[in-house]
């Protein structure tokens, strides 16, 4: 530290020290006779998870034909799938997660995804957040429109995106906050944090921008919450989080249900699951890292987990066969999953398509026989209570569709 | 008519006619593919007249401050075709005129700036090829004890740390806009692999010299760039079965050249284009860099000749002059008119681009053959450029928060990986986006609750010499803390007469409070005006 940078933000001595952004303890106690709030934590596996190595269907020769180089072995061989319900098997870099699917905690629902063609991983995205495959209309996405629709609620937590970004997913007319990490919810301590407070609040207060209106949601998060600060966090049940950055993530997201704060809904995403080359290693490494990281929310939540549901999503899967230089290019179907008490696990959901030559979408990838609003409004009506699904998936006719059951009555 | 165009060196005054402007001067009279390809053989460096007038811009007179009636027009365009104004720089734009100084940006490679290349020669990397840079920083074996600053992480460190030095203190500040403009567009991931070393080249041999080039050039020179044939895969892409039983296609780099490089998402293609296009650049690879200057080869046994047609158009060469004739033939699409036009009419007016300008901007693209530097002078002459309505209408990227802040309060940056360190933290690590798609910079994509309470964050670590390599000289605001009255004079040397009466009130009512110069400084880096451009 140089000269200036120890000088004063005050004049006339009042204060000394610098203007101390550092961290807070969590500063609102947390209510003793709150109603138990159920919440909802979407994990988004940026760049089209390759759901046939996830959840592999080892019970199928055509699998192995597909994927000469880059097929996860059969249960009890060197490196090879974790045995699910005698015809797939999970990734053995996942084995954190098999005691959640013993325990009936953890689901998956596999031949899943978007009907929708494309295989462009922005549109597919954007599809896919906004909760209306095909359409390029519309801002907002299908877990802001939940919120608008499961009723009013005074807190700015109500919707976290753990994202620089507010997601589009998360975007629309009812409250939420991103936030990349919580450390940053603070303005300073003291006089001087203050000062620092009203000034914003005069300089912000009445503008009509959106700068103008995030930064009085900001001063609203602050005043709320002080300052979630992770390095403060001590996980329970003895719980490791990983350091990365879904373990960063997902610690934050359990520290924020902890704290009580009315968080109905998270959202979080990871990226790097565009596996076109040399896919064995880079798929192994980054699903580990989400095993291990998932496997530490739930430990830590412990009881908790009764009222917490996560669930993952892609943009779309990969080809069925390998490409040329040991990876998967661009596909259709995928696997996704749930985690949670109100989880009726231990199942792999979905109608199983196959992997013959006629059965593939467009001769090449895993088709669609679970639309992922199937998946999604079965959570949101049974896990979270919310039955106008009509109104979060607009062109989506939910009775009409094949139930899954994922969430236990 | 012919247009003349004023390029200022200091007391002199040059006027020069690049030739472009007389053959768009003659409406009819568009130049072909054939007589582009025959200038450039001709030498790069556009045809010029040159006389010298003299003008009154002698720079004794230039102030250190800028005044608070300085025109609103000339804060506008450098806070677009520019990371914000200097009192220098406003100065200059004064007497020059906008336009005049437009012209002498559009041709950086007459502009002089000894002083940048001062600052970056404490940057050794900087000016190696990548084989200088595998040699000399090589990967450290597992466990070995290093020398850190010999090793890849440090070449990354340098070429990012030159991105905020140049933002800040570059004199060609439209090339320094284009560049991130263009490198973002043409996206790749410095972080990893062979990219720690071949970044450093992309940006300065590959990027850097196209931005005013023609699109084509751009498109052609990052297909060949090893950055970008590892980035996205295309190195990996080869015949089926020419590299073992299992090798073949990859579309990775086919499907990204068409939806984020070219014709973009809507532009009609399909998945058998796709794999067209794949195809066609089958054997276009690495070789190790040391053992081949560019890095780039093109394999002929790897490739496969059947592609026969992308998007209803026929391909008519073999070998690899089938990648060539795709990128001429996307280059030149309207689709791709339309996708860069929007996406340049984006960044440097409006997030919701005014139509007409996009279509005017579209047709200069196409009747140009995608001369760049035509196409950003249209676009920052425009009257809707200039249009009130987007004055103050865009939020700062976290690029341009960081370097407009430096250049507001005169900062000094010496070494640039602090500063460099500050955009990561306010969510856009430089050179580090992992999607193809490069960052987003419209007002959504860079405004959240996190994001704005970390731009407070930053300010006051700007203002109170907290970035490491950043200095940052209080010595004009001290009289502030003797006790006079500062908040209006601080806004006016950070905003000019851009602040609303909020943010006057909320300064003045701080200052009262006894807020010291330092938070008066960050309270203005902090305000509602200074994060919008």
């Amino acid at each position: 530290m140089n000269e200036l940078s120890r000088r004063s933000f005050l004049r006339n001595g009042l204060v000394a020290a610098g203007v101390g952004f550092g961290p807070r303890f969590f500063l609102r106690p947390a209510a003793a006779e709150s109603a138990s709030v159920r919440s909802l934590v979407v994990l988004f596996q940026r760049g089209a998870v390759d759901g046939l190595n996830m959840v592999v269907p080892y019970d199928e020769q055509r699998y192995y034909d597909l994927r000469p180089t880059i097929a996860i072995p059969q249960p009890g061989q060197q490196n090879g799938a974790l045995d699910l319900d005698g015809r797939f098997g999970l990734h053995p870099a996942m084995s954190p997660l098999m005691p959640a699917f013993d325990a009936g905690e953890l689901a998956f629902v596999h031949a899943c995804g978007s009907h929708d063609p494309t295989r462009s991983h922005f549109d597919g995205q954007d599809f896919m957040e906004k909760g209306t495959p095909g359409s390029k209309n519309g801002k907002d996405g299908w877990l802001n429109r939940h919120l608008q629709s499961a009723g009013p609620s005074e807190s700015i937590y109500r919707g976290v995106a753990l994202s620089t970004r507010m997601p589009l997913i998360l975007a629309g007319e009812a409250d939420a906050l991103a936030v990349g990490n919580l450390s940053q919810l603070s303005l300073g301590t003291g006089e001087v944090g203050q000062l620092i407070r009203d000034t914003i609040e005069g300089m912000y207060g009445d503008r009509d921008d959106l700068p103008g209106a995030v930064v009085r949601d900001s001063l609203e998060a602050v005043a709320i919450a002080g300052n979630l600060d992770p390095a403060q966090y001590v996980p329970r049940n003895g719980a490791v989080y990983p350091d990365t950055p879904a373990g960063n993530q997902l610690v934050q997201i359990a520290q924020v249900i902890r704290a009580d704060v009315g968080m109905e809904v998270a959202f979080t995403d990871l990226n790097g699951w565009d596996t076109h080359s040399q896919e064995v290693g880079a798929l192994g490494v980054l699903l580990a890292e989400l095993a291990e990281a998932t496997a530490a929310f739930r430990t830590d939540l412990g009881e908790d987990l009764a009222d917490v549901c996560l669930v993952t999503l892609s943009e779309f899967g990969r080809t069925a066969a390998e490409n040329g230089s040991g990876g998967t290019d661009h596909g259709h179907g995928t696997a996704m999953f749930a985690l949670g008490g109100t989880v009726d696990g231990g199942r792999i959901y979905g109608d199983w398509p196959g992997l013959d030559a006629a059965d593939l979408y467009q001769g090449r990838d895993l088709p669609v026989t679970t639309d992922y609003r199937t998946f999604l409004s079965e959570v949101i009506a049974g896990h979270l209570g919310n039955a106008n699904i009509s109104e979060i998936f607009p062109d989506f006719d939910f009775g009409a569709e094949p139930t899954l059951g994922i969430i236990r009555a | 008519m012919r247009r003349v165009v004023a390029l200022v060196l200091l007391v002199t005054a040059v006027i020069l006619v690049p030739e472009w402007h007389l053959a768009t001067a003659h409406g009819a009279e568009i130049r072909g593919r054939r007589s582009r390809e025959a200038g450039r053989r001709s030498g790069a460096r556009p045809t010029a007249v040159l006389r010298t007038v003299s003008r009154n811009c002698d720079p004794a007179s230039a102030p250190d401050r800028i005044s608070p009636s300085v025109d609103p027009a000339t804060i506008h365009l450098l806070n677009r075709a520019a990371f914000g104004p200097t009192p220098h720089l406003v100065w200059e734009v004064e007497c020059l005129g906008r336009d005049a100084w437009v012209d002498q940006q559009l041709f950086p490679n007459l502009i002089t700036d000894p002083q940048l290349t001062q600052r970056l020669s404490i940057y050794p990397t900087l000016v190696m090829t990548t084989a200088q840079l595998i040699e000399n920083y090589p990967q450290p074996m597992p466990g070995e004890e290093v020398d850190r600053t010999k090793t890849p992480a440090q070449v990354l460190a340098e070429l990012r740390s030159s991105v905020v030095l140049r933002a800040v203190h570059s004199r060609k500040q439209l090339e320094e806009v284009l560049v991130d403009f263009w490198f973002n567009h043409f996206n790749v991931f410095a972080g990893d692999g062979p990219a720690r070393w071949a970044t450093t080249s992309y940006l300065r041999d590959v990027i850097r010299p196209n931005v005013f080039g023609h699109f084509e050039d751009l498109v052609l020179a990052t297909a060949e760039s090893p950055s970008m044939l590892y980035y996205l895969d295309n190195y990996l892409n080869v015949r089926a079965g020419s590299r073992g039983r299992n090798s073949g296609l990859n579309e990775n780099y086919a499907r990204e050249l068409l939806e984020l490089h070219t014709v973009g998402v809507d532009g009609g293609y399909d998945q058998d284009d796709i794999i067209e296009v794949a195809k066609a650049f089958t054997g276009w690879t690495i070789r190790d860099p040391r053992a081949n200057d560019s890095g780039f080869v093109y394999n002929q046994f790897f490739h496969d000749d059947s592609a026969d047609s992308v998007m209803g158009h026929e391909i008519a060469t073999s070998g690899v002059q089938q990648g060539r004739e795709i990128i001429a033939f996307l280059s030149a699409h309207p689709a791709t008119a339309d996708f860069i036009a929007t996406k340049l009419v984006s960044r440097l007016v409006a997030d919701d681009p005014p139509a007409h300008l996009v279509r005017r901007v579209r047709e200069v693209f196409t009747q140009t053959h995608g001369d760049l530097r035509a196409v950003v002078e249209i676009i920052l002459k425009s009257e809707e450029f200039y249009d009130p309505v987007h004055r103050l209408a865009k939020v700062k990227s976290p690029l341009e928060i960081v370097a407009s802040s430096m250049r507001a309060i005169d900062a000094e940056v010496q070494l640039g990986l602090g500063a460099a360190r500050l955009v990561g933290i306010l969510g856009q690590p430089l050179l580090l986006a992992s999607p193809p798609t490069g960052w987003e910079e419209d007002a959504d994509a860079v405004t959240s609750v996190g994001g704005m309470l970390t731009r407070f964050e930053a300010a006051f670590r700007i203002a109170t010499n907290d970035i490491p390599g950043v200095f940052v000289d209080f010595d004009r605001w001290s009289f502030i803390d003797a006790g006079s009255l500062g908040a209006d004079r601080i806004l006016v040397d950070v905003l000019q007469d851009r602040a609303g009466a909020d943010t006057r009130r909320a300064m003045r009512r701080a200052e009262r409070e006894g807020a010291s110069s330092a938070l008066l400084g960050a309270m203005a880096l902090g305000c509602p005006e200074f994060q919008l451009q």
